[in-house]
């Protein structure tokens, strides 16, 4: 039993107003006197005033409550079994807080259990596929009606450490679209479309698992500079009461700082460390009563930045400057040497291995680098290398796409551009139009190979374009390339979720945080690209390469444990049990609502119409 | 209403025969008129005396001196008359019962004993006594002296409005409070009032030397208790407060019983105080109170 539209209760109000007007008909007529003194003598109270409706009330109240009944739409639901095979899709979130514990389960294990009685109670023949989403839309199972296959894939299910994504779930109910039914087990409604749900060709129907839970988590973790600078660590309680958390923080995997601490409800607490001793892998761990474990770790890498050493050459002092600006703001520790270039060629003993070999990176502006034999290089506006179109100057050129971002931005004017042949190993970072010749060309490029890595920036960055207020994005881009060009290329640490590459021709074998491995090979562009979706460390092998990522996860909307139970309003076609072979149906109860009020009506006419008759009778 | 009556030329026509009875109040000689004559320096001659020494020479009978050759001293009848207040309660109980007009015949009878009054050239007038919140007002007319005058006292009375709580006991301490000269005092009310309050009214006014009458007024169904039975939300129409009461036969007799309690204290009060006590009740009963009641109860004579 249900009601379609239950604000249409409201016509129930009617009732209270009925008893109101008995109430005011029953009241004791209201009598002015002179003075009270005559009546001081009269027993008072009287008499005990009461509601005494009569036979008329309640055939009113009858009329009026059915009414409203019937305005509200109340229905029944009839369960009836499957009257043939159908198929049902049964979507499940798998995002980070589909993990969080209820109990001694998780949501996501109380989402199969829900899934596993609706299985149990199908028809005979129904066909079911499973979708998972998160940070995207898998499907987990094609559709089938072997049972068994469904469990073996609902068991299969985990919840990964991901914020899981609109996008996601669009995509996952447009897997479902061909479906009879389609059942979303998840935490919260996700973000939806109306267009998604109406492509729906079945029912759908939201499951709601979970209840609201504590949770604790490391929202950042902040290593600082170390003998110079403190770090900081950001503890976040999402619960609505106090929590008490221990906050361990490990560099090396020795620990160096440990408190505890108590945090208000709602509240984030920042707790300062350090300075640190020495450089390396920073990890930050709480304990506490919460129930989501993904957010309780946190690593940092803390680069050996202290006696790097950093040439810079350039043929314009004002771009020196602002290059050694650029390299003090990222390794402040770093030494810095410049040169300054007279010719447009680097200098006779940089393309000497031995003397290129004793500088960590070096920068270098509007200078040919091709023989090169050092072991970082970052070139700003390079000239030609002789190569056929390397070097071409393009005049003015615009940036308007940062690669691998979804941000969007109005294109930024750039000054005198280079067109770059760039060799296959290296990765594009930003691209722009070129005016004349009017093509796209690539703006900022970074690689390795072998020992070697290189970065490059297309464009001219004369007249302080790297600090140019309204062309942040530049100097975005100049920070990002000349740090990971500093950073040790071994250790890296990403945040889950996202797409990092590892620049290889053969294959590589990843370990994951849970001891499993998997093999990835290389894409066309030479190229392995690997998401992590699990907190942890992950070591990634090629046939001269290891590196190790750890992998953060942090997301204040996944992690804040509340349960809000949403109404979801769908078309009416989409609404569970309106589609034909429904495994319960609704039968309306309007006109039967409306006959008994009528029936109501019409008997207080009756008993009105006998009263009278009789009084006549009497007074005849 | 039942005041416009006493507007009636026909019915003052049968007022003006009626004299009000008035004891005390007035200063008397022996050997003289009782109805107030004073020595004084009136224009109307009161009686020769012979002159001594220090008496006015402008009142020295010029004539009796050239006809007797005595010194003989006119006097004259003082202009000093008898100020006759007649005090209305203007509290709200005495609109109510509504049916029963009581605030006008209160007005009625109070218009009527002002004519009668005036009937002898006395200083008459009409104060309205009555409280808005916590202030006593008091609402009064000139003194009239002719019954020329008495027309005037028709757009006073349309302006009377009865409302607020009763507060006779301080309403005539405040008449005292302003005048000191003693004089007759007639009041009209209901008496709704606890026994201590209107008891202290009267004996202020009996402390300063007044006389005084009382005009106890009720209406028609209020002094009978002839409310339709049932059970009624009963408001006091002063203080507003409630009580559910049930009429009935049975309960009538209570509430009769109440009301000829409270008169005859009032009544007795009266009689030991040598207060002239009528009883005014029923709206409809105008004409026959003050032509018949008044005259039989010593009011008027």
């Amino acid at each position: 039993m249900g009601l379609l539209s239950p604000l249409s209760l409201l016509y129930a109000a009617s009732l209270a107003v009925l008893i109101a007007i008995y109430l005011l008909a029953s009241r004791y007529p209201r009598l002015i006197v002179s003075s009270l003194l005559l009546f001081e003598e009269l027993p008072s109270p009287v008499a005990k005033r009461r509601f005494q409706p009569d036979v008329f009330f309640w055939l009113e109240a009858l009329a009026l409550g059915t009414l409203s009944l019937a305005a509200a739409g109340l229905y029944l639901k009839l369960r009836a079994p499957l009257r043939g095979p159908s198929h049902r899709v049964l979507i499940f979130d798998i995002g980070a807080a589909m993990g969080a514990s209820e109990g001694s389960l998780t949501r996501l294990e109380l989402a199969k259990r829900q899934a596993l009685k609706i299985i149990s109670k199908s028809g005979a023949g129904s066909q079911f596929s499973v979708v998972t989403y998160a940070l995207e839309a898998k499907t987990v199972l094609s559709p089938t009606s072997d049972v068994s296959a469904v469990r073996h894939a609902l068991r299969s299910l985990s919840a990964v450490a991901v914020r899981s994504r609109a996008a996601a779930f669009s995509a996952a109910l447009a897997m479902a679209r061909q479906a009879d039914y389609v059942d979303l087990f998840s935490d919260r409604m996700p973000q939806y479309s109306d267009t998604a749900l109406r492509s729906l060709r079945g029912s759908f129907d939201f499951h709601q698992v979970g209840t609201a839970q504590p949770n604790l988590a490391i929202a950042s973790l902040e290593p600082g500079v170390p003998s110079l600078e403190s770090g900081f660590c950001v503890v976040r309680n999402f619960s609505f009461r106090e929590a008490r958390c221990e906050l361990r923080i490990e560099l090396n995997n020795r620990l160096t700082y440990r408190r505890s601490m108590t945090l208000a409800p709602r509240s984030q607490l920042v707790v300062p460390f350090g300075p640190l001793t020495e450089a390396g892998l920073l990890r930050a761990e709480g304990f506490g009563d919460d129930a989501l474990s993904f957010d309780n770790v946190r690593y940092a890498y803390v680069p050996a930045l202290q006696g790097k050493r950093v040439l810079i050459v350039s043929s314009d002092t004002g771009v020196g400057e602002d290059l050694a600006r650029l390299v003090k703001a990222i390794a402040p520790q770093a030494t810095l040497h410049t040169l300054e270039a007279r010719s447009s060629a680097l200098s006779a003993n940089l393309h000497s291995a031995e003397d290129a070999q004793r500088y960590d990176l070096v920068v270098v502006y509007d200078q040919v680098v091709d023989e090169f034999k050092g072991r970082s290089l970052v070139a700003f506006f390079p000239r030609s290398s002789g190569q056929p179109n390397a070097g071409l100057t393009a005049g003015r050129a615009e940036l308007d796409r940062i690669v691998g971002e979804q941000r969007l931005f109005v294109p930024i004017p750039l000054h005198r551009t280079r067109i770059l042949s760039l060799p296959d190993w290296m990765r594009v970072l930003a691209v722009g139009a070129a005016w004349q010749p009017a093509r796209r060309i690539p703006l900022v490029a970074i690689g390795r190979r072998s020992n070697f890595r290189m970065g490059v920036v297309a464009f001219d960055i004369r007249d302080h374009l790297l600090f140019d207020p309204d062309r942040l994005e530049v100097l975005e881009l100049a920070l990002k390339l000349v740090s990971e060009l500093l950073a040790p290329s071994d250790v890296k640490v990403v945040a889950t979720g996202n797409t990092f590459t590892i620049d290889s021709e053969t294959s590589a074998r990843v370990t994951l945080p849970d001891g499993a491995t998997v093999k990835l090979g290389p894409d066309k562009d030479k190229q392995i690209r690997f998401t992590p979706t699990m907190v942890g460390r992950y070591v990634i092998e090629t046939g001269d390469f290891t590196q190790s990522v750890f992998a953060n996860y942090f997301d204040a909307s996944e992690s804040d444990l509340r349960i809000e139970r949403r109404v979801l309003h769908l078309p009416p076609s989409r609404a569970s049990g309106r589609k034909r072979n429904e495994q319960s149906r609704t039968k309306p109860l309007t006109v039967a609502l409306a006959s008994l009020a009528l029936a109501a009506l019409v008997a207080e006419s009756a008993l009105i119409v006998l009263r009278s008759s009789k009084n006549r009778q009497a007074s005849v | 209403m039942v005041e416009e009556k006493a507007f009636d030329p026909e019915f003052l026509t049968r007022l003006d025969r009626l004299i009000l009875a008035i004891k005390h109040a007035r200063a008397q000689r022996p050997g003289q008129r009782s109805l107030g004559r004073v020595q004084g320096a009136g224009l109307e001659i009161e009686n020769f005396r012979p002159y001594v020494q220090g008496d006015d020479l402008r009142f020295l009978d010029w004539n009796a001196l050239g006809r007797l050759d005595e010194l003989i001293i006119r006097t004259h009848r003082s202009e000093r008359k008898v100020e006759i207040s007649i005090l209305v309660d203007l509290s709200a109980s005495m609109r109510f019962p509504v049916e029963d007009d009581k605030a006008g015949l209160a007005l009625a009878v109070a218009s009527s004993v002002a004519y009668i009054a005036m009937s002898e050239n006395d200083a008459v007038r009409i104060v309205g006594i009555g409280r808005r919140g916590n202030r006593v007002m008091l609402d009064a007319t000139p003194f009239f002296h002719r019954r020329d005058s008495y027309y005037e006292l028709r757009p006073f009375l349309k302006k009377m409005r009865f409302r607020g709580e009763t507060a006779l006991d301080a309403g005539v301490a405040e008449i005292l409070n302003q005048r000191k000269e003693r004089g007759v005092a007639v009041i009209v009310s209901d008496f709704l009032t606890p026994f201590e309050q209107w008891q202290s009214a009267l004996k202020r006014l009996l402390a300063a030397g007044y006389e005084v009458a009382v005009l106890h007024v009720l209406g028609q169904h209020e002094s009978q208790g002839t409310y339709a039975p049932g059970i009624y939300r009963v408001y006091d129409s002063e203080t507003g407060q409630m009580r559910e009461l049930r009429f009935e036969r049975k309960v009538a007799s209570l509430y009769l019983a109440r009301l000829h309690r409270l008169v005859d204290e009032l009544r007795t009060f009266c009689h030991r105080n040598n207060i002239p006590y009528v009883r005014a009740f029923g709206a409809e009963n105008f004409e026959t109170i003050v032509t018949q009641e008044f005259p039989r109860l010593g009011l008027v004579h």
